[in-house]
């Protein structure tokens, strides 16, 4: 049995269904991504795991308990929702505060504060505090009873490049610790530099869950080509019946064809080709695809 | 169950306007009692049970209001700034947070009305006394007022706090706690004796200001209302997602 397991989840809020019979499961050590367009459950699903909002149907467990079942929730599972900092209050005065909560000595506070790097915003009020800032301070409640499991609502959202950086070793290092990550994002790119697993979900319904290398392996479905003559070639591929999906200045984006078929049809034509490879898709463009079709297919 | 208390007593010290609002509850009802007591001698301020009622009053209704308002402000707040999603991650048990914030709202508010109560009486003897007068109250009588205060302060820092997690939102849960007032004095015109166990009609007959009920009896009757609300409140948050 998976370590978080998600088992036909469904939540209405009145007529509207935010989740949709939902199933899938986390293993126990991995990172894994949760992700999907504004509105499509992401949120809510979280907080069903959490025991904030009760399901309307199906299960939401962590190692095969609910959370309201757990003897000691913040010494099993962290959480970092929005910010749930009180503006009034300083850094270290709402870690004091968790750390009451969960029941450990406040020493622990002051190593939150030096891992999580606010050890020099501590007295702060939180209320003047950065987005950055206040995503740090929210890991470092997460981690205040020193979890086995993270589930972690947009820790990305609103951090610079720097900061994505921060997050992105981060979390890897608590994933060296052993720690199974549940994190939901938009930003896509970064989260493809850090995570084992991606759930896809659109709409309220799972749209796949699959190991990374596996949703973006493209296995030869695209080919990058480079070639001065790029507008000419484009024509050239359309015509033999390929689908040229993008064309940037010299460079073309063609699926549905090989390397080689595309080299012959530019030899023979007299086009110069000065780069052929295997695209990858990216995880970007594997969620716009997925989600995209998704979305086309409720409306149609 | 005391790790909660902690908590919330942690939640209090880490503000500062929880200091304020103690402190201005204190002054506030030192000076009005102060206040009113220096016209002690004049026509409806010059019998013993006169000057009891004023020195009495001051304190435990300043107390018992701000209490309230306190208690509701800082409980709805918790939605406001979305920090109750971190109360129920620590108590997924909702109803424990809840039995936490009633039993630290209300023993700390009782605290501050006795604290009232002292500074009242400090700067209300000295006035009554220029005045020719005295308050004439055994140690006793002092104590059965600062208990009818402390009592007074308490029960409505719980109404308070019910409030707070049945509005969700300080303004409204504010305005809950004066309108109750207001709604009070316009519906107890319709419903005869009724009237007499509505809460702030409860609350000047636990304070033995106008008693219409024995002061023990009405504190009663107000437990049983404020945990009647208590009751409601945990029904509701045990019910309600925490968004």
């Amino acid at each position: 049995m998976p370590l978080i397991d998600i088992h036909h989840l469904t939540k209405d809020y009145g007529d509207v269904r935010a989740v949709d019979d939902m199933t899938f499961g986390v293993e126990s050590g991995a990172i894994t991504a949760f992700l999907g367009p504004n509105g499509s459950g992401k949120t809510t699903t979280l907080r069903s795991l959490l025991g904030l909002v009760t399901q309307t149907s199906g299960t939401a467990t962590i190692d095969g308990s609910a959370y309201a079942a757990l003897a000691d929730p913040l010494h099993v599972v962290g959480a970092m929702l929005e910010a749930t900092a009180h503006p009034a209050r300083t850094a270290r005065g709402n870690l004091r505060l968790l750390a009451t909560e969960a029941g450990v000595p406040a020493s622990r506070v002051q190593e939150l504060l030096r891992l999580v790097e606010l050890e020099g915003a501590a007295d702060r009020k939180t209320g003047g505090f950065s987005l950055g800032m206040r995503q740090r301070l929210g890991l470092a409640g997460a981690l205040i009873g020193d979890p086995r499991v993270l589930v972690l609502d947009e820790p990305a959202n609103g951090l610079d490049p720097e900061g994505i950086r921060w997050l992105r070793d981060f979390l890897r290092g608590l994933a060296a610790e052993g720690r199974t990550i549940l994190l939901s994002s938009h930003v896509l790119s970064e989260v493809a530099q850090t995570v084992d697993d991606v759930v896809v979900i659109g709409d309220g319904r799972l749209i796949v869950h699959a190991p990374l290398g596996e949703l973006t392996a493209g296995g030869g479905r695209r080919v990058h080509v480079e070639s001065p003559d790029a507008v000419e070639l484009a024509g050239v591929l359309d015509a033999a019946g390929m689908d040229v999906v993008r064309r940037t200045g010299d460079e073309l984006v063609v699926a549905g064809a090989t390397r080689e078929a595309i080299a012959r049809l530019a030899l023979q034509s007299r086009l110069l080709v000065l780069g052929l490879s295997d695209e990858a898709d990216s995880l970007e463009d594997v969620f716009l695809d997925l989600t995209t079709t998704t979305v086309s297919e409720v409306l149609a | 169950m005391i790790r909660l208390i902690r908590t919330e007593l942690m939640q209090l010290h880490t503000l500062r306007s929880t200091y304020l609002v103690a402190l201005a509850t204190v002054v506030i009802a030192a000076v009005v009692a102060w206040a009113d007591l220096s016209d002690a001698g004049t026509k409806g301020l010059s019998t013993p049970g006169e000057l009891r009622d004023a020195l009495v009053m001051a304190p435990g209704l300043v107390t018992a209001m701000f209490a309230a308002l306190f208690a509701a402000s800082r409980t709805a707040g918790e939605y406001r700034h979305h920090t109750i999603a971190q109360r129920a991650l620590a108590s997924p048990r909702r109803w424990r947070l809840l039995v936490a914030r009633l039993a630290t709202y209300g023993v700390i508010s009782a605290l501050v009305g006795v604290a009232a109560f002292a500074a009242s009486y400090a700067l209300a003897g000295p006035v009554v006394g220029a005045e020719g007068m005295q308050l004439s109250l055994s140690s006793s009588d002092l104590l059965v007022i600062a208990g009818e205060v402390a009592a007074a302060g308490g029960l409505f820092a719980m109404l308070g706090v019910s409030v707070g997690f049945i509005c969700r939102s300080p303004a409204p849960a504010m305005i809950v706690v004066f309108g109750g007032f207001i709604v009070e004095k316009i519906v107890g015109g319709f419903i005869g004796g009724a009237a007499d166990y509505l809460p702030f009609a409860l609350l000047n007959s636990a304070l033995d200001i106008d008693a219409t009920i024995a002061p023990a009896s009405a504190t009663l009757a107000l437990a049983g209302v404020a945990a009647t609300v208590a009751a409601g409140s945990a029904v509701l948050l045990r019910r309600r997602d925490v968004l």
